[in-house]
């Protein structure tokens, strides 16, 4: 079965993880542009990071036969700092329009400040105009309120829920981001948000409509391979594979092929890659042999 | 006609779409600030189709008539109308090419990096493509270094040098440089020798098109640590290896190569590094074919 891990920060992972997760068949990934752990302080930390996530990281993925996109945007935490964040509204439509560009995101709320409402609007309007689909980050904390809120809002400025992607859900949320027609993603977390168990539960309950997840795997605690060992958790549980496949790619594909920027058949005959013409170069793979995939074999959970 | 205008004319010829070809036009014309350059830089990813342009032989021939370093064949539609974009922009400096750079995706900066040389004062950006060449994306190092004659018109010997180390240590298809031969130098010759060297100590092989940049520098020293290899070599090697001992004047070469009871079939240094370059291509598909199917 082929994957696709439409949340992941891949500038956080090593060349293990990509091995693993190729190995696993993930042939496609999102990387939303994102807070790095700390607070950014000067603008051109952003632009250098954006610079990576529509370049460097791409190739680097590119080296283990897997297509890698990603999403712009100022992340919630990193709106409070509020003259920083102007300088950082500058740059992004400079971004916005690169090449493997998806959405804009992830925006919203994280402490449902003055300032992070700014900038969620700011930005819902920037993706209305470059006709980009949304990725909402729901908070942490005081979730629901945070994820009835951001609805609200994108509502208030005449965005389609078809093009929204609301990502984090729990058992709580499911119900009204589904009923109001946002794509609905979930977040395989090890300890904290959804668990592979309760997400089956979520879909036997729920069923694949509209429901995707992801790994959100970042600089923290978590496992760049939970949407593989998901989808076999489902399989062994008796979910039909059409669900699964719902579920772990055709979803998170329909919805952000809506930026005309994702196309299957940008992996469907392999990635283009050039990592045995690198071995004895200035690649990732630092004269190491290029390792061959093969989609036989899912890393247990 | 300028290259400029002859390529704006192809590139408004090509575009189907109404509002797009307006769009592109009324661009090339208006743009006076730094941001709308690029925005309008950036857009060409949403507006322009990527194929390859639909030229007749006459056409073609046309423009290698009159621009003979520029093969239109190797550019897309977005690719040119990019060029245009650098081509028209009247502002364009130094500082503002910079930025363009540094939010610039790969897609981007293949396209920008290919176009430099045609600017007016191309050689005021040499350190923007010295620069460049620091980058471990090989599709960018690639529109830098091969089929461009940027580096060698304007880079110092020491950046031609780097260059062209990093393209044999990256294993680049070495011939495909323009104007190689011209820019060779001992500087060179020793510096490759030296990678030779390690990549033996390593148990590894070296590209046979090492040599192209060797011959002409060999030192009798030099051609007796040479000489131990070529045995060992396989025949792409060997023929590389002869090649660079015939247009050897070295005493020692001579007397060796009179020695040896060889016949030397007459080969360009072009062929050695084509041939080496596509059998190895043909090798790593095979490769990729056969892990495929396991």
């Amino acid at each position: 079965m082929k994957f696709i891990d439409p949340h992941i920060h891949m500038t956080s992972r090593t060349t293990n993880d990509y091995e693993a997760m190729s190995k696993a068949g993930i042939v496609a990934i999102i990387e939303p542009a994102f807070w790095l752990g700390q607070p950014r302080t000067e603008v051109g930390s952003f632009k250098d990071y954006f610079s990576s996530i529509v370049g460097w990281e791409a190739f680097r993925a590119s080296q283990f036969g897997i297509k890698h996109y990603c999403t712009i945007g100022l992340n919630s935490k990193e709106a409070n700092n509020e003259s920083l964040a102007e300088e950082v509204m500058e740059l992004l439509p400079l971004f916005a329009l690169k090449d493997n560009v998806v959405a804009i995101g992830e925006i919203g709320y994280d402490d449902q400040t003055a300032a992070e409402d700014k900038y969620f609007r700011a930005q819902i309007e920037l993706a209305k105009e470059l006709e980009l689909p949304i990725l909402v980050h729901t908070p942490h904390r005081d979730k629901k309120k945070g994820t009835l809120r951001s609805m609200d809002v994108l509502e208030e400025h005449g965005i389609d829920p078809s093009t929204v992607i609301i990502d984090h859900n729990n058992e709580e949320t499911v119900e009204s981001v589904l009923e109001r027609g946002y794509w609905t993603a979930f977040t395989i977390y090890p300890n904290t948000k959804m668990g592979s168990e309760r997400m089956v539960a979520v879909v036997e309950k729920y069923g694949s409509n509209k429901i995707f997840i992801d790994s959100s795997a970042d600089w923290g605690v978590s496992d760049p391979l939970s949407v593989p060992k998901t989808a076999k958790l489902m399989l062994d549980r008796g979910i039909t594979s059409e669900i699964v496949q719902a579920v772990c790619y055709q979803n998170a594909l329909e919805a952000y092929a809506q930026s005309g920027n994702m196309k299957e058949r940008d992996w469907s005959h392999g990635v283009r890659f050039d990592q045995s013409v690198l071995y004895g170069g200035n690649s990732v793979l630092r004269g190491q042999n290029p390792k061959k995939s093969t989609n036989s074999d899912i890393v247990d959970n | 006609m300028r290259l400029s205008e002859l390529i704006k004319e192809y590139c408004l010829n090509e575009l189907q779409d109404e509002k797009t070809k307006s769009w592109l036009d009324q661009k090339l014309h208006s743009i006076k600030t730094d941001q709308d350059f690029f925005i309008s830089f950036a857009l060409i990813n949403k507006k322009i189709p990527r194929d390859h342009l639909q030229l007749s032989p006459a056409k073609i021939q046309t423009i290698h008539l009159k621009y003979p370093e520029f093969n239109i064949e190797n550019w897309t539609l977005d690719q040119l109308c990019r060029f245009s974009l650098l081509m028209y922009y009247s502002l364009l400096s130094v500082k503002s090419l910079t930025k363009l750079i540094s939010v610039a995706d790969t897609r981007e900066q293949i396209s920008i990096f290919k176009s430099i040389t045609y600017l007016e004062n191309a050689s005021h950006f040499t350190p923007i493509v010295v620069n460049g060449i620091r980058t471990n994306i090989v599709d960018i190092f690639d529109a830098i270094a091969l089929k461009n004659p940027f580096a060698a018109s304007y880079f110092s010997q020491d950046e031609w040098n780097q260059m062209i180390l990093k393209a044999v240590f990256m294993e680049r298809p070495i011939y495909q440089i323009k104007n190689i031969d011209q820019r060779k130098n001992e500087k060179l010759a020793h510096i490759l020798f030296d990678y030779a060297r390690e990549r033996w100590a390593a148990s590894r092989r070296v590209t046979p098109e090492l040599w192209r940049m060797i011959s002409g520098y060999i030192t009798e020293k030099l051609f007796v640590e040479m000489i131990k290899k070529i045995a060992e070599g396989n025949a792409p090697d060997q023929k590389a290896m002869l090649k660079l001992i015939q247009e050897s004047n070295l005493d020692a070469a001579q007397q060796w190569l009179s020695s040896q009871s060889i016949e030397i079939e007459p080969i360009s240094w072009n062929q050695i590094g084509s041939d080496f370059w596509h059998n190895n291509q043909a090798l790593q598909n095979t490769q990729k074919l056969n892990s495929k199917e396991t």
